[in-house]
Protein backbone atom coordinates (compact mmCIF):
# COMPACT_ATOMS: atom_id res chain seq x y z
CA UNK A 1 0.00 0.00 0.00
CA UNK A 2 1.00 3.38 -0.94
CA UNK A 3 1.93 6.02 1.86
CA UNK A 4 0.95 9.65 2.87
CA UNK A 5 3.91 11.77 3.97
CA UNK A 6 3.32 15.32 6.35
CA UNK A 7 6.63 17.36 7.01
CA UNK A 8 6.71 17.77 10.73
CA UNK A 9 9.09 18.59 13.52
CA UNK A 10 9.17 15.77 15.50
CA UNK A 11 9.96 17.13 18.77
CA UNK A 12 5.80 18.39 18.87
CA UNK A 13 4.83 14.77 18.40
CA UNK A 14 7.15 13.35 21.17
CA UNK A 15 5.31 10.94 23.56
CA UNK A 16 6.83 7.32 24.70
CA UNK A 17 5.32 8.31 28.45
CA UNK A 18 8.26 10.12 28.94
CA UNK A 19 6.47 13.51 29.09
CA UNK A 20 5.06 13.44 32.51
CA UNK A 21 2.48 15.83 31.99
CA UNK A 22 1.04 13.85 29.04
CA UNK A 23 -1.50 11.16 28.72
CA UNK A 24 -0.60 8.31 27.17
CA UNK A 25 -1.86 8.06 23.51
CA UNK A 26 -2.22 11.88 23.72
CA UNK A 27 -0.89 13.89 20.80
CA UNK A 28 1.11 17.22 22.24
CA UNK A 29 -0.87 20.20 21.58
CA UNK A 30 1.98 21.89 19.52
CA UNK A 31 1.37 18.79 16.77
CA UNK A 32 -1.60 20.26 15.39
CA UNK A 33 0.64 23.09 14.36
CA UNK A 34 2.17 20.18 12.17
CA UNK A 35 -1.25 19.77 10.39
CA UNK A 36 -2.20 23.46 10.21
CA UNK A 37 -4.69 23.56 7.02
CA UNK A 38 -5.04 26.91 4.43
CA UNK A 39 -8.58 26.97 2.92
CA UNK A 40 -9.43 23.77 5.39
CA UNK A 41 -6.90 21.81 3.16
CA UNK A 42 -3.79 19.50 4.46
CA UNK A 43 -1.25 19.19 2.41
CA UNK A 44 0.36 16.13 1.65
CA UNK A 45 2.85 13.94 -0.67
CA UNK A 46 2.12 10.51 -1.88
CA UNK A 47 4.90 7.92 -1.57
CA UNK A 48 4.87 4.58 -3.73
CA UNK A 49 5.34 1.71 -1.84
CA UNK A 50 8.65 0.81 -2.16
CA UNK A 51 9.34 4.52 -0.61
CA UNK A 52 11.53 5.24 -3.34
CA UNK A 53 10.46 8.92 -4.36
CA UNK A 54 10.95 9.96 -0.84
CA UNK A 55 14.48 11.81 -1.98
CA UNK A 56 12.89 13.31 -4.79
CA UNK A 57 9.74 14.75 -1.99
CA UNK A 58 12.74 15.80 0.53
CA UNK A 59 15.10 18.02 -2.31
CA UNK A 60 12.08 19.90 -3.66
CA UNK A 61 10.52 20.61 -0.09
CA UNK A 62 14.33 21.92 0.91
CA UNK A 63 14.83 23.44 -2.19
CA UNK A 64 11.84 25.63 -0.85
CA UNK A 65 13.45 26.98 2.45
CA UNK A 66 16.43 29.29 2.54
CA UNK A 67 18.47 27.20 4.81
CA UNK A 68 19.80 23.46 4.10
CA UNK A 69 18.07 21.58 7.19
CA UNK A 70 16.90 18.49 8.45
CA UNK A 71 13.49 17.59 7.14
CA UNK A 72 11.27 15.18 9.70
CA UNK A 73 8.25 13.72 8.59
CA UNK A 74 5.43 11.74 9.46
CA UNK A 75 4.72 8.94 7.56
CA UNK A 76 1.56 7.00 7.08
CA UNK A 77 -0.55 4.51 5.43
CA UNK A 78 -2.58 6.04 2.35
CA UNK A 79 -5.55 3.84 3.88
CA UNK A 80 -5.41 5.58 7.68
CA UNK A 81 -7.07 8.15 5.47
CA UNK A 82 -9.93 5.70 5.14
CA UNK A 83 -10.57 5.09 8.73
CA UNK A 84 -11.02 8.60 9.43
CA UNK A 85 -13.39 8.77 6.76
CA UNK A 86 -11.02 11.20 4.74
CA UNK A 87 -9.80 10.92 1.39
CA UNK A 88 -7.00 12.85 -0.34
CA UNK A 89 -6.99 14.56 -3.88
CA UNK A 90 -4.40 15.03 -6.62
CA UNK A 91 -3.67 19.10 -6.65
CA UNK A 92 -0.74 21.11 -7.47
CA UNK A 93 2.35 21.40 -5.53
CA UNK A 94 4.64 24.86 -5.35
CA UNK A 95 8.02 23.05 -5.39
CA UNK A 96 10.61 23.46 -7.32
CA UNK A 97 10.16 20.14 -9.00
CA UNK A 98 7.17 19.47 -11.57
CA UNK A 99 6.92 15.79 -10.53
CA UNK A 100 6.77 16.63 -7.12
CA UNK A 101 3.83 18.95 -7.57
CA UNK A 102 1.84 17.38 -10.72
CA UNK A 103 2.29 13.57 -9.96
CA UNK A 104 2.76 13.57 -5.60
CA UNK A 105 1.14 15.81 -4.13
CA UNK A 106 -2.38 15.61 -2.50
CA UNK A 107 -4.67 17.49 -0.34
CA UNK A 108 -6.83 16.49 1.90
CA UNK A 109 -9.84 19.02 1.82
CA UNK A 110 -13.11 20.07 3.70
CA UNK A 111 -11.50 19.09 7.27
CA UNK A 112 -13.08 19.85 10.39
CA UNK A 113 -11.69 21.33 14.10
CA UNK A 114 -12.31 17.33 15.26
CA UNK A 115 -11.28 15.30 12.05
CA UNK A 116 -7.76 17.34 12.62
CA UNK A 117 -7.76 16.21 15.99
CA UNK A 118 -8.65 12.65 14.89
CA UNK A 119 -5.90 12.55 12.45
CA UNK A 120 -3.65 13.65 14.82
CA UNK A 121 -4.44 10.88 17.22
CA UNK A 122 -4.27 8.01 14.64
CA UNK A 123 -1.20 9.72 13.18
CA UNK A 124 0.57 9.56 16.70
CA UNK A 125 -0.54 5.76 16.59
CA UNK A 126 0.26 4.50 13.75
CA UNK A 127 2.51 6.60 11.97
CA UNK A 128 5.96 6.39 11.61
CA UNK A 129 7.87 9.56 12.55
CA UNK A 130 11.66 9.75 10.56
CA UNK A 131 14.11 12.28 9.99
CA UNK A 132 16.31 13.19 7.07
CA UNK A 133 19.78 14.69 8.04
CA UNK A 134 20.94 18.16 6.55
CA UNK A 135 23.36 15.85 5.13
CA UNK A 136 21.19 13.35 3.30
CA UNK A 137 18.85 16.34 2.02
CA UNK A 138 22.19 18.28 0.60
CA UNK A 139 23.25 14.78 -1.15
CA UNK A 140 19.49 14.80 -2.53
CA UNK A 141 19.46 18.29 -3.61
CA UNK A 142 23.19 17.81 -5.68
CA UNK A 143 21.19 15.12 -7.25
CA UNK A 144 18.10 16.97 -8.12
CA UNK A 145 19.55 19.98 -9.52
CA UNK A 146 22.14 17.78 -11.44
CA UNK A 147 19.35 15.46 -12.75
CA UNK A 148 17.39 18.06 -13.92
CA UNK A 149 14.55 17.72 -11.73
CA UNK A 150 14.88 21.00 -9.63
CA UNK A 151 14.02 24.31 -11.52
CA UNK A 152 17.30 25.89 -11.02
CA UNK A 153 15.31 29.54 -10.86
CA UNK A 154 12.83 28.26 -8.63
CA UNK A 155 15.23 27.22 -5.82
CA UNK A 156 14.35 29.28 -2.68
CA UNK A 157 17.85 28.72 -1.35
CA UNK A 158 20.25 31.34 -0.14
CA UNK A 159 22.98 31.99 -2.02
CA UNK A 160 25.13 30.11 0.71
CA UNK A 161 23.61 27.43 0.88
CA UNK A 162 23.81 27.55 -3.10
CA UNK A 163 27.05 27.38 -2.59
CA UNK A 164 27.44 24.64 -0.06
CA UNK A 165 25.75 22.44 -2.62
CA UNK A 166 27.62 23.35 -5.37
CA UNK A 167 31.12 23.39 -3.30
CA UNK A 168 32.07 19.68 -2.93
CA UNK A 169 31.67 19.07 -6.79
CA UNK A 170 33.17 22.79 -8.20
CA UNK A 171 35.02 22.00 -11.48
CA UNK A 172 34.09 18.57 -12.48
CA UNK A 173 30.12 19.21 -12.49
CA UNK A 174 28.23 21.59 -14.36
CA UNK A 175 25.58 21.93 -11.48
CA UNK A 176 28.12 24.09 -9.69
CA UNK A 177 28.62 26.80 -12.58
CA UNK A 178 25.08 26.95 -13.20
CA UNK A 179 24.05 27.23 -9.71
CA UNK A 180 26.13 30.51 -9.44
CA UNK A 181 24.67 32.19 -12.58
CA UNK B 1 52.78 28.71 45.51
CA UNK B 2 52.41 28.47 49.54
CA UNK B 3 49.94 29.15 52.58
CA UNK B 4 46.89 28.83 50.01
CA UNK B 5 43.90 30.13 51.67
CA UNK B 6 40.56 28.73 50.69
CA UNK B 7 38.09 31.20 49.68
CA UNK B 8 35.13 29.75 48.86
CA UNK B 9 33.33 26.08 47.31
CA UNK B 10 32.65 22.92 46.06
CA UNK B 11 29.51 23.16 43.43
CA UNK B 12 28.33 26.84 42.91
CA UNK B 13 29.61 29.74 43.95
CA UNK B 14 27.53 32.24 45.68
CA UNK B 15 27.90 35.99 45.62
CA UNK B 16 29.09 38.88 43.42
CA UNK B 17 32.44 38.13 41.96
CA UNK B 18 33.70 41.60 43.35
CA UNK B 19 32.17 40.56 47.23
CA UNK B 20 34.44 37.44 46.68
CA UNK B 21 37.21 38.95 45.20
CA UNK B 22 37.27 41.86 47.86
CA UNK B 23 36.35 40.80 50.95
CA UNK B 24 37.04 36.59 50.36
CA UNK B 25 33.36 36.25 52.20
CA UNK B 26 30.06 35.29 50.47
CA UNK B 27 27.89 38.27 50.30
CA UNK B 28 24.65 36.97 48.84
CA UNK B 29 22.65 33.85 48.34
CA UNK B 30 21.68 35.55 44.72
CA UNK B 31 23.85 35.51 41.83
CA UNK B 32 25.98 32.60 40.79
CA UNK B 33 29.01 32.97 39.58
CA UNK B 34 30.44 30.95 36.23
CA UNK B 35 34.24 30.41 35.78
CA UNK B 36 35.25 29.52 32.20
CA UNK B 37 39.03 29.09 31.36
CA UNK B 38 38.51 30.53 27.70
CA UNK B 39 40.24 30.15 24.42
CA UNK B 40 43.50 27.78 25.91
CA UNK B 41 42.67 24.57 24.08
CA UNK B 42 39.53 23.28 22.71
CA UNK B 43 38.56 21.64 26.01
CA UNK B 44 39.22 24.66 27.88
CA UNK B 45 35.20 25.83 27.93
CA UNK B 46 33.27 25.31 31.02
CA UNK B 47 30.16 27.73 32.92
CA UNK B 48 28.08 26.12 34.73
CA UNK B 49 27.65 22.22 36.51
CA UNK B 50 30.93 22.68 37.83
CA UNK B 51 32.85 22.69 40.75
CA UNK B 52 35.92 25.06 41.58
CA UNK B 53 37.98 25.79 44.42
CA UNK B 54 39.05 29.69 44.39
CA UNK B 55 42.52 29.83 46.66
CA UNK B 56 44.21 32.72 47.50
CA UNK B 57 48.14 32.66 48.25
CA UNK B 58 48.22 35.64 51.39
CA UNK B 59 51.77 36.31 50.86
CA UNK B 60 51.67 37.34 47.17
CA UNK B 61 48.08 37.82 46.84
CA UNK B 62 47.85 35.81 44.23
CA UNK B 63 45.01 34.17 43.06
CA UNK B 64 44.63 30.27 41.25
CA UNK B 65 41.20 28.53 40.23
CA UNK B 66 40.83 24.81 40.15
CA UNK B 67 37.80 23.91 38.20
CA UNK B 68 35.90 21.22 36.81
CA UNK B 69 33.15 20.49 34.48
CA UNK B 70 30.66 17.36 35.03
CA UNK B 71 33.99 15.37 35.99
CA UNK B 72 35.02 15.45 32.73
CA UNK B 73 38.13 17.61 32.64
CA UNK B 74 39.56 19.97 35.24
CA UNK B 75 41.92 22.78 34.74
CA UNK B 76 43.66 25.45 36.73
CA UNK B 77 44.43 29.20 36.04
CA UNK B 78 46.38 31.21 37.99
CA UNK B 79 46.32 34.68 37.82
CA UNK B 80 48.85 37.42 38.91
CA UNK B 81 47.50 39.55 41.64
CA UNK B 82 44.24 40.20 42.45
CA UNK B 83 44.62 43.86 41.39
CA UNK B 84 45.65 42.82 38.10
CA UNK B 85 42.94 40.56 37.75
CA UNK B 86 40.35 43.01 38.70
CA UNK B 87 41.61 45.43 36.07
CA UNK B 88 41.04 42.44 33.26
CA UNK B 89 45.18 42.02 32.84
CA UNK B 90 46.85 39.40 31.76
CA UNK B 91 44.32 37.76 29.92
CA UNK B 92 42.24 37.37 32.48
CA UNK B 93 38.94 38.53 31.52
CA UNK B 94 35.14 39.00 33.48
CA UNK B 95 32.31 39.47 34.36
CA UNK B 96 29.85 39.22 32.15
CA UNK B 97 26.33 39.07 32.80
CA UNK B 98 23.39 37.11 31.77
CA UNK B 99 20.06 36.87 32.15
CA UNK B 100 18.84 35.23 35.69
CA UNK B 101 15.44 34.45 34.83
CA UNK B 102 13.22 37.35 35.83
CA UNK B 103 12.93 40.10 33.48
CA UNK B 104 11.26 42.39 35.81
CA UNK B 105 13.93 42.55 38.85
CA UNK B 106 16.47 42.84 36.38
CA UNK B 107 19.20 40.98 38.19
CA UNK B 108 22.45 40.54 36.60
CA UNK B 109 24.44 37.13 37.27
CA UNK B 110 28.16 37.71 36.62
CA UNK B 111 30.73 35.04 34.83
CA UNK B 112 33.89 35.55 35.88
CA UNK B 113 35.69 34.56 32.46
CA UNK B 114 39.26 33.55 32.69
CA UNK B 115 41.21 33.23 29.41
CA UNK B 116 44.88 32.00 28.82
CA UNK B 117 44.46 34.47 25.76
CA UNK B 118 43.40 37.54 24.78
CA UNK B 119 40.41 36.06 23.30
CA UNK B 120 38.11 38.53 24.80
CA UNK B 121 37.82 42.18 23.69
CA UNK B 122 36.93 43.57 26.66
CA UNK B 123 36.80 43.73 30.22
CA UNK B 124 34.89 45.50 32.89
CA UNK B 125 35.41 47.31 36.25
CA UNK B 126 33.76 46.06 39.24
CA UNK B 127 32.69 49.08 40.23
CA UNK B 128 29.99 48.31 37.97
CA UNK B 129 28.84 45.33 38.76
CA UNK B 130 24.84 45.49 39.21
CA UNK B 131 24.10 48.55 38.10
CA UNK B 132 26.14 48.83 34.97
CA UNK B 133 23.48 49.24 32.09
CA UNK B 134 25.61 49.29 28.91
CA UNK B 135 26.44 47.33 25.69
CA UNK B 136 25.95 43.94 27.41
CA UNK B 137 23.07 44.47 28.89
CA UNK B 138 21.51 45.30 26.24
CA UNK B 139 22.51 42.00 24.55
CA UNK B 140 20.35 40.32 27.70
CA UNK B 141 17.34 42.67 27.28
CA UNK B 142 17.56 42.67 23.30
CA UNK B 143 17.60 38.77 23.84
CA UNK B 144 14.31 38.84 26.46
CA UNK B 145 13.03 40.77 23.96
CA UNK B 146 13.52 38.14 20.88
CA UNK B 147 12.31 35.40 22.76
CA UNK B 148 9.57 37.16 23.97
CA UNK B 149 8.13 38.03 20.64
CA UNK B 150 9.29 34.20 19.12
CA UNK B 151 6.41 33.06 21.63
CA UNK B 152 4.05 33.75 18.99
CA UNK B 153 6.03 32.56 16.21
CA UNK B 154 5.76 29.13 14.05
CA UNK B 155 8.86 28.05 13.38
CA UNK B 156 9.87 25.91 10.53
CA UNK B 157 13.06 24.05 10.18
CA UNK B 158 15.27 26.11 7.64
CA UNK B 159 12.84 28.86 6.71
CA UNK B 160 14.06 32.21 7.56
CA UNK B 161 12.29 34.53 9.85
CA UNK B 162 12.69 37.68 11.86
CA UNK B 163 13.57 35.61 15.27
CA UNK B 164 16.08 33.85 13.04
CA UNK B 165 17.81 37.03 11.60
CA UNK B 166 17.80 39.04 15.20
CA UNK B 167 19.43 36.25 16.78
CA UNK B 168 22.32 35.38 14.11
CA UNK B 169 23.02 39.54 13.71
CA UNK B 170 23.51 38.88 17.90
CA UNK B 171 25.62 36.33 17.34
CA UNK B 172 27.84 38.38 15.19
CA UNK B 173 28.20 40.64 17.22
CA UNK B 174 28.38 39.79 20.55
CA UNK B 175 29.12 36.05 20.13
CA UNK B 176 29.85 35.19 24.10
CA UNK B 177 27.49 37.47 25.91
CA UNK B 178 24.73 35.83 23.68
CA UNK B 179 25.93 32.26 24.36
CA UNK B 180 26.10 32.85 27.92
CA UNK B 181 22.15 34.14 28.48
CA UNK B 182 20.92 32.12 26.17
CA UNK B 183 22.40 28.84 28.86
CA UNK B 184 20.90 30.78 31.15
CA UNK B 185 17.60 30.97 29.96
CA UNK B 186 17.65 27.27 29.36
CA UNK B 187 19.10 26.63 32.75
CA UNK B 188 16.33 28.15 34.17
CA UNK B 189 13.86 27.92 31.37
CA UNK B 190 13.46 31.34 31.24
CA UNK B 191 12.09 31.34 27.35
CA UNK B 192 9.45 29.66 24.98
CA UNK B 193 11.07 26.32 25.04
CA UNK B 194 10.48 26.00 20.99
CA UNK B 195 11.99 29.70 20.82
CA UNK B 196 14.94 28.11 22.61
CA UNK B 197 14.91 25.26 20.26
CA UNK B 198 14.85 26.80 17.09
CA UNK B 199 17.52 29.50 18.52
CA UNK B 200 19.77 26.15 19.23
CA UNK B 201 18.98 25.06 15.12
CA UNK B 202 20.32 28.43 14.16
CA UNK B 203 23.63 28.97 16.45
CA UNK B 204 24.65 25.55 14.85
CA UNK B 205 23.36 27.33 11.29
CA UNK B 206 26.21 30.23 11.88
CA UNK B 207 28.58 30.73 9.81
CA UNK B 208 31.00 32.50 11.61
CA UNK B 209 34.42 30.62 12.47
CA UNK B 210 35.06 33.51 15.97
CA UNK B 211 31.89 32.44 17.23
CA UNK B 212 32.55 28.46 16.63
CA UNK B 213 33.62 27.48 19.66
CA UNK B 214 31.13 29.15 22.36
CA UNK B 215 28.41 28.08 20.29
CA UNK B 216 29.41 24.54 19.91
CA UNK B 217 29.99 24.25 24.06
CA UNK B 218 26.51 25.98 23.80
CA UNK B 219 25.35 23.16 21.79
CA UNK B 220 26.79 20.33 23.51
CA UNK B 221 25.29 21.47 27.22
CA UNK B 222 22.16 21.92 25.73
CA UNK B 223 21.83 18.18 25.03
CA UNK B 224 21.57 17.44 28.51
CA UNK B 225 18.69 20.18 29.41
CA UNK B 226 15.69 19.22 30.99
CA UNK B 227 13.40 19.91 27.51
CA UNK B 228 13.13 17.13 25.27
CA UNK B 229 12.54 20.42 22.84
CA UNK B 230 15.62 21.89 23.77
CA UNK B 231 17.87 19.23 23.48
CA UNK B 232 16.09 18.10 19.93
CA UNK B 233 17.61 21.51 18.99
CA UNK B 234 20.89 20.91 20.47
CA UNK B 235 21.07 17.95 18.22
CA UNK B 236 20.54 19.51 15.42
CA UNK B 237 22.61 22.06 15.69
CA UNK B 238 25.21 20.08 16.51
CA UNK B 239 24.33 18.30 13.17
CA UNK B 240 24.68 21.67 11.74
CA UNK B 241 27.74 22.64 12.96
CA UNK B 242 29.70 18.88 11.86
CA UNK B 243 32.02 19.20 14.69
CA UNK B 244 33.63 15.46 16.04
CA UNK B 245 34.60 17.10 18.89
CA UNK B 246 30.72 17.12 20.24
CA UNK B 247 30.81 12.86 19.85
CA UNK B 248 31.75 12.25 23.40
CA UNK B 249 28.99 14.33 24.38
CA UNK B 250 26.53 12.80 22.09
CA UNK B 251 27.32 9.57 23.65
CA UNK B 252 26.70 10.57 27.22
CA UNK B 253 23.24 12.20 26.05
CA UNK B 254 22.08 9.16 24.28
CA UNK B 255 22.75 6.94 27.46
CA UNK B 256 20.40 9.37 29.21
CA UNK B 257 18.28 10.06 26.94
CA UNK B 258 14.77 8.12 27.62
CA UNK B 259 12.49 9.38 24.73
CA UNK B 260 13.14 6.87 22.26
CA UNK B 261 12.36 9.21 18.67
CA UNK B 262 14.80 11.38 20.32
CA UNK B 263 17.10 8.95 21.37
CA UNK B 264 17.67 8.16 17.74
CA UNK B 265 17.74 11.23 16.03
CA UNK B 266 20.44 11.67 18.46
CA UNK B 267 22.18 7.67 17.44
CA UNK B 268 21.60 9.59 14.00
CA UNK B 269 23.82 12.48 14.49
CA UNK B 270 26.44 10.58 15.82
CA UNK B 271 26.76 7.84 13.47
CA UNK B 272 26.65 11.21 10.51
CA UNK B 273 29.64 12.35 13.23
CA UNK B 274 31.35 9.47 13.77
CA UNK B 275 31.74 9.00 9.69
CA UNK B 276 32.96 12.25 9.60
CA UNK B 277 36.14 10.32 10.58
Amino acid sequence: MPFMLRVIRKARWFEDGNIKWLPKGEPQADALIDLSTKDNSLSLFYVTDDKSNINRIAAAYAANRQKISNLDYLLFDEGILDSVSLSAVTTLGDTPDIVVNTNWHRDVQNLSASKILDLARILLARGQKDRITHNVITTELRKSIAGGNIDRTQIKLSLEEVNKIAKPIEGNDPVAGELHD
Amino acid sequence: MTELKPIVYAGPIIGAVGGVLFSNTVPNIDDTIRVADYGVSDEAIMLSNYAINLQQDAASNQLSFTASVANKFETTVETAPVERLLLGALGVQFLYPSYVGNPDTHRIRYQLLVSGDSGFETTESLDNQTTRRGPIDNVVDRLRVLFQQGTDDIFEDGVENEFSKQLLSLIRENCTETALTIASMIDNQAANLEALSEALRWIGHVDDSRSFRIRRWLLERALFSNSAKVRDGAVLGISYLNDSHAVTYLRDAIAKETISDLRKDMQQALRELESKN
